[in-house]
């Protein structure tokens, strides 16, 4: 079955050989709609995205017997998801949007760990947001008498100020709440880390892009940057709006950056900082500059590949041992050695450290900020970035690293070659795009003429033009490459010298020798000194929880006290109707 | 002196206000009574009340009843038969409804032994 | 065929029935299916013919009494019919999964229940409407009785005592429009109503809109109406939710364009539909039996058609008309499929929902409820947005904005009930599915699709039933017998 499924996904490239106009089908509905399905730069290039991503999934989900439904419901996401990226209207937009929250929803529900609660959270913050961006589309409806994107964008420069800033309110917000900025973000944890453990891959690295697809399709497309400059004032380089936009993208990415390296399942640890990731993609994504556009469409890219691999990662691990916490892992490194070296790849990309493609994206997003002049901006993304490294560590020590916490871990196997080979083309991927970032630039050139902005320079495959000079990603890997090489040699020469003899239970501490059930593993109690910083225990403490709980209570206080009025007197029930009349009566005849 | 009630608005009067008495004990009757069977009577006044209104108007002095027999040759000097014919559908109506209620009432009265309707309340959540 | 056999058959099957009880339960099933099978394929048949038709009774109208079939009409006959025929179905597995029922108690009342609401939706004569309005009510009294029980008794008297006030207000309308004018014509009465001295006319208006409001479950008047979902059977319910609730609604809408009161009562109407609306979705979330909850589910969606029908521009009536005919499937759909499990479980609890394990009746219930939810590709969808692109049409976003965020509370119970089934950790049983059940809701979940993917289906009735109601001099035409 999972090769069948394999095969269909594989289908939609038929359609989609070209990057541009390959495709352009309309498809009469009733009178008034019509569905129509055309391929733009930018749709092609979430559509690969999402056809990449959904084809590594579905190997790694080999290793797995999975029902025939499960894949069904997965295939059916990824038609929505094609649908989404590839409409020319927003009916159609909306119809992949919302059979896209739906067939999540019900591949969620078949997950072990599944409740009630994390459930509805998931499925009423989905639907607020597709009945907030229903409610756009019909507001923009009743302005250009259509539904198609360019007929909305024609007619939204007449439309009078207020109803701009409403579009651009309950459009920003529909897709706020699927890409989890913070305030947003109150279902994104808990599903994370609850969904199917290769599904949650899908939804962050896939489904959460969906929203970042959405915000460049309105601010680029639909509104322009142009159009956002004039309504909202030029503020140094950029925008007033992307400024304003860029403080909301940086808070996300720095609370969301601490709360992760608090977490101790692995999991919630990803969650938070797909959170924090997708913060800078916001931040940078109205800033209404080419090199913005560049730095959130770079990082998209960057941010599927390695949150596709680590999660790929993680759900092997989890499988392996069944353990999914950081205090039940570590020591893996001997055991599970392949799958250790990706995780480094993985979280070196994360870090943003060179020479991987995490570098490059990270280094077009500041040079964003540089260019816009933007400075506290820039200083807020260099903070929450170095604060990644803590959870970063945190993943590779707490997994791999360190004494293991349990007998059971010792014995782990390395794990199936179904999850290992997407996590290798994912890692190569990753060391593709730092070293042909030039070529990155030539893909995205279209899409930037689509946002009629202006195009980037780029020498060659290996070098992408900025602000602050060329950036060559070529020459900065092979020197990596050299360097690490050299260094691998040296230890290695060391290595060889050197005795290992030692055991872990060779050390005492004032006095006590430890057992096989002291647990040496510190990793996972790793980031809780941060609750000692002051600041960061105020955003530590903070949480949107509260607002969200006391809004489900009092909507059952409501509820409570309108079914008291149902309480079946039929006697009172006939004099409240013949008041009814009364009162009526009175008023009408006056 | 009884000349005076044998014109039509007198009669009309007559009837208005009698039949407004008799809604509004059937009113009455609706608004405190909770017995199942005090209700459904006091329904009975006021729809009793309604027919009298309505036929009432329609009489006038002088007219025969629409009934084709050996008083009625031309079709002129009668009463409108359409409200006649209303009312007795409609009385055939209240009276298939009253039945249908009273049953019900026997019914539940057998099976619980109250006829309260302000003490029927197991249909709650 | 005159469209009088539209209320003569189903009246001489309901009187047959006795006999056909005698020939044995094949043939009075079978005869109900036979009837309701005739009188959809004939409802078919008038899809192909101009609009409208007109069978007049003895004398021509305006004097006589005469049936008319416009657009408006057609939309709720194809509704009614199809929906007897499903509940016709479905009553096979019923009687046969619950054995020494009384069948022809049921099959009389459901024949003429038919016979009733196809009758006030022909009409064209309001004493007339009036006497199908009761034998509907009445019909529906016994139906909501059927079982006997002490819920079931409290159910029809409760109903019964509504039924009541209704027909009194009602009748005194009547009474006073012919004191005024002196016919009962519709066609007559929309002519000359507005030459009716304003006071008059406003309490005419009163008390038809008290009336049919109360029957068509509004807000200040339905709190009876749950109670009656509560004790009545799920196929029943399936029925007034489908049939009988969309018959009043039809005379409500019928009546307020035809009198041309759209202009003055619209923002009252609107209001009251969003109150119904808020109100019941609110409540239901609270309700821990099952039946219950989808009474105030269908009232909300109530609340919605009143909204949206009220507002006069053909682009939202003929949504809502879409959304009323994808609601009166979905709400049949999740009816019959509770039946189903509530026979089982012998218990009406939410948790039922948890506990049943079959993949057949957990993806139809789903799709019922995404339906409901507006949610595509299901036909529901295809209703709402059309409802609020009518509404933004009109720049009325206060309106888009309540819906929008109501629906936000209905989604809650919806989705609660949906996790409840696919909630792996509770112990499931699983329930027998007759074959007919089988295929009555795949048929219903299939249109479902077909409307959602495919709906110019449905939207060429609804733009029809969209200018009869709002442009009637057609109809008008008719009911006043110029140019027969």
């Amino acid at each position: 079955m999972n090769s069948i499924f394999l095969l269909l996904n594989l289908l939609p490239i038929l359609f989609l050989y070209q990057f541009e106009g390959a495709l352009h089908v309309s498809l009469p509905l009733t009178n008034e709609f019509t569905l129509s399905l055309i391929q733009t730069p930018l749709g092609s290039f979430f559509a690969y995205l999402s056809l990449i991503s959904f084809l590594l999934v579905t190997i790694a989900q080999k290793s797995k017997k999975l029902s025939f439904s499960y894949y069904a419901l997965q295939f059916l996401l990824s038609l929505a998801m094609l649908a989404i990226v590839l409409a020319g209207d927003f009916i159609t937009f909306f119809i992949g949007w919302e059979i896209m929250t739906w067939s999540s929803y019900f591949i969620i529900s078949k997950s072990n760990n599944m409740n009630i609660k994390s459930l509805q959270k998931y499925i009423l913050f989905s639907l607020a947001s597709a009945f907030s961006l229903i409610a756009g589309i019909v507001i923009a409806y009743s302005f250009a008498n259509s539904f198609d994107f360019v007929a909305i964008s024609n007619s939204f420069e007449s439309m009078p100020f207020n109803i701009k800033v409403a579009l651009i309110v309950l459009f920003s917000l529909s897709f706020f709440t699927k890409a989890g900025v913070i305030g947003l973000h109150y279902w994104v944890v808990d599903t994370y880390s609850k969904a199917p453990d290769l599904f949650s891959s899908i939804l962050s690295a896939v489904m959460s892009k969906m929203g970042i697809y959405g915000l460049f399709l309105i601010y680029g497309n639909i509104i322009g940057y142009h159009e956002l400059k004039i309504m909202f004032g030029t503020m140094l380089n950029g925008t007033d709006f992307g400024y304003v936009l860029a403080w909301i993208g940086v808070a996300t990415s720095i609370i969301a950056t601490f709360k992760a390296i608090t977490q101790d399942e692995v999991k919630k640890l990803l969650a938070y900082s797909s959170i924090a990731q997708l913060g800078y993609i916001v931040a940078v994504i109205g800033f209404g500059t080419s090199y913005g556009v560049a730095g959130a469409m770079y990082h998209t890219l960057i941010h599927t590949i390695i949150k596709l691999l680590l999660f790929i990662n993680v759900a092997a691990i989890v499988a392996q041992t069944g353990k999914n916490k950081f205090s039940e892992l570590g020591g893996l490194i001997y055991r599970t050695p392949v799958s250790f070296v990706m995780l480094l790849i993985g979280i070196i990309g994360l870090a943003g450290m060179p020479p991987l493609g995490g570098f490059a994206s990270k280094f077009m997003m500041y040079n964003a900020a540089i260019d816009t002049k933007f400075a506290l901006i820039l200083i807020g993304m260099l903070f929450s970035g170095a604060a990644s490294f803590l959870y970063c560590y945190k993943l590779v020590y707490g997994i791999y690293l360190g004494h293991p916490t349990s007998k059971s871990l010792e014995s782990t196997k390395e794990v199936s070659i179904h999850y290992l080979i997407p996590q290798i083309i994912l890692a190569l991927l990753l060391v593709l795009t730092g070293a042909f970032p030039g070529a990155f630039i030539k893909v995205i050139n279209p899409i930037l003429k689509e946002f009629s902005l202006s195009t980037i320079g780029y020498d060659g495959l290996g070098v992408m033009q900025s602000a602050v000079g060329n950036f060559n990603g070529f020459f900065i890997i092979s020197a990596f490459v050299v360097i690490f090489l050299l260094i691998l040699l040296l230890i290695w020469r060391i290595k060889s010298k050197a005795k290992n003899n030692l055991n872990r239970f060779d050390i005492s501490y004032c006095g006590e020798v430890p057992t096989a059930d002291t647990s040496l593993h510190y990793g996972y109690g790793f980031g809780t000194e941060l609750y000692r910083i002051k600041f960061v225990n105020a955003i530590l403490k903070r949480s949107s929880s509260h607002f969200y709980e006391s809004l489900a209570t009092q909507t059952k206080k409501t509820s409570e006290l309108f079914s008291r009025m149902y309480y079946g007197n039929i006697h009172n029930t006939m004099i409240i109707i013949l008041l009814f009349f009364s009162a009526l009566f009175f008023l009408g005849v006056n | 002196m009884l000349e005076f009630f044998n014109s039509t608005q007198t009669i009309h009067t007559i009837i208005i206000i009698g039949s407004m008495c008799l809604f509004f004990i059937g009113f009455y009757g609706i608004a405190t009574q909770k017995n199942l069977v005090k209700v459904l009577v006091s329904f009975d006044i006021m729809e009793s009340a309604l027919f009298l209104f309505f036929i009432g108007l329609h009489y006038q002095v002088g007219l025969v009843a629409p009934i084709v027999d050996s008083n009625l040759k031309t079709f002129t000097n009668m009463v409108d038969p359409v409200p006649q014919a209303m009312i007795l559908t409609t009385i055939v109506i209240g009276l298939a409804v009253l039945a249908l209620g009273l049953s019900f009432g026997i019914e539940y009265y057998k099976l619980t032994g109250r006829n309260d309707i302000s003490k029927m309340n197991e249909l709650r959540d | 065929m005159s469209l009088g056999y539209y209320f003569l058959l189903p009246v001489i099957f309901s009187f047959l029935t006795p006999y056909f009880k005698k020939l044995g339960s094949f043939t009075l099933r079978g005869s109900t299916i036979l009837l309701m099978l005739i009188l959809f394929l004939q409802t078919l048949a008038y899809t192909g013919v101009t609009l409208p038709q007109i069978s007049e009774f003895s004398l021509k109208p305006p004097l006589g009494i005469a049936f008319i079939l416009d657009g408006y009409s057609l939309l709720f006959l194809l509704i009614f019919t199809f929906s007897a025929l499903i509940v016709s179905f479905y009553m096979v597995w019923f009687f046969k999964a619950n054995k020494g029922r009384d069948e022809a108690r049921f099959y009389v009342f459901f024949n003429m229940l038919i016979a009733g609401s196809i009758g006030m939706i022909l009409s064209c004569d309001i004493f007339n409407l009036y006497i199908f309005f009761e034998i509907t009510g009445i019909c529906s009294y016994a139906l909501s009785a059927y079982n006997k029980d002490k819920l079931g008794l409290e159910s029809g008297i409760k109903y019964l005592i509504i039924g009541l006030i209704a027909s009194i207000f009602i009748v005194f309308a009547i009474m006073l429009i012919y004191l005024q004018i002196g016919t009962v014509n519709l066609g007559l009465i929309a002519q000359r109503f507005g030459q009716i001295d304003p006071k008059i006319s406003v309490l005419i208006v009163l008390m038809l809109f008290i009336g049919f409001g109360t029957k068509a479950e509004l807000f200040p008047m339905n709190f009876w109406a749950p109670d009656i979902y509560q004790g009545s059977m799920a196929s029943v319910n399936g029925l007034f939710s489908s049939v009988v609730a969309k018959a009043y609604l039809f005379v409500f809408f019928h009546l307020f364009y035809l009198f041309g009161l759209n202009s003055k009562y619209m923002l009252f109407v609107m209001v009251i539909g969003a109150i119904t609306f808020l109100v019941s979705e609110f409540t239901a979330l609270n309700q821990t039996n099952i039946k219950r909850l989808f009474a105030y589910s269908t009232l909300g969606q109530l609340g919605i058609l009143f909204m949206a029908l009220s507002t006069n521009s053909s682009a939202t009536v003929s949504g809502a008309l879409f959304h009323l005919t994808s609601h009166s499937i979905s709400k049949l759909l999740i009816f019959l499929a509770l039946g189903i499990l509530i026979h089982k479980f012998k218990s009406a609890k939410i948790d039922i929902l948890g506990n049943f394990k079959s993949g057949f009746l957990t993806i139809v219930l789903a799709i019922g409820f995404l339906s409901i939810l507006g949610i595509p590709p299901f036909s529901g969808f295809v209703g709402k947005i059309l409802i609020l692109k009518g509404f933004a049409l009109t720049q009325n976003y206060a309106a888009i904005a309540f819906i929008l965020l109501v629906s936000i509370v209905e989604a809650v119970y919806f989705f609660r009930l949906t996790a409840m089934m696919l909630d792996k950790k509770r112990t499931k049983i699983s329930v027998p599915i007759g074959f007919a059940n089988y295929v009555v809701l795949s048929v219903l979940a299939v249109l479902i699709v077909l409307f959602g993917v495919y709906p110019s289906l449905l939207t060429h009735y609804t733009d029809l039933a969209t200018n009869a109601l709002l442009h009637p001099t057609n109809y008008l035409n008719y009911a006043l017998g110029v140019g027969l």
